[in-house]
């Protein structure tokens, strides 16, 4: 994957057999910093500037926004949805587990 | 340990959620511990502490680090002190499975092939039948 890139899941070859470990990986990835999270499914490869890591280019923001419209859009709902769910988590009753929210923070 | 967002997993219903690892010493492959929440969209049901041993020289450490953050989960999961006798078995790397408040809390070992080292895994999830009546 070069520097710069902007990919989704399925441009990983191993997403097709193995896709929650993938997602986990890519997860662990996006934590250690070696890659970023763009949006909902979407990462990329920092490029090395001279101060510091940069973001994609523009023209690979447009390529990857017009390439796929429908998953931002997704991505804005989904993001809306959990931070409204975050702000006042559900009570959940102990014998049925725990809200992610709070079990996230244990 | 604070995991990262909660999300789902693509092509799966399972939802889920990781800690960045948690080194401990300086070596190469150092130890690390994780922590997993799985579920669904609203629900947790499955919390997971992972340890990966990869050196006798932290492993004492790591082991007493573990057991710290097993108990501090078992406190904040359960709601209780976790008791003397489970944290001698977490002490000792010995595998159990029993339940507590209608939760199941299991501890299992696996050594790897390699002999270099070992993992192992705590496991607080929800009794389903008792989730279900």
């Amino acid at each position: 994957m070069s520097e710069g890139h902007v990919f989704g899941y399925e441009e990983l070859l191993d997403y097709s057999f193995a896709p929650s470990a993938v997602t986990k990986a890519v997860s662990r990835m996006v934590s250690k910093k070696k890659i970023e999270r763009l949006s909902n499914g979407k990462f990329y490869v920092p490029r090395k500037g001279v101060l510091g890591p940069l973001k994609p280019s523009d023209e690979e923001l447009i390529r990857s926004v017009l390439y796929n419209r429908q998953d931002v859009k997704a991505s804005i709902e989904a993001v809306k949805t959990i931070a409204a769910r975050e702000k006042t988590p559900a009570v959940i009753p102990p014998d049925h587990g725990w809200s992610p929210h709070r079990a996230g923070s244990f | 340990m604070k995991t990262d967002d909660y999300q789902q997993a693509l092509f799966d219903k399972e939802w889920f959620a990781s800690s960045p690892c948690l080194e401990i010493g300086n070596d190469v492959l150092p130890d690390n511990i994780a922590y997993y929440i799985e579920g669904d969209e609203y629900i947790a049901s499955r919390l997971k502490i992972v340890v990966n041993f990869n050196n006798k020289t932290t492993g004492e450490v790591t082991l007493n680090l573990f057991a710290e953050i097993a108990a501090e989960l078992f406190s904040k999961a359960l709601g209780k002190k976790i008791s003397e006798e489970l944290h001698t078995q977490i002490i000792s790397e010995g595998p159990f499975n029993t339940t507590v408040d209608n939760k199941n809390v299991e501890m299992l070992k696996e050594v790897w092939p390699t002999g270099l080292g070992h993992t192992l895994e705590i496991i607080i999830n929800i009794n389903t039948s008792a989730a279900t009546s």
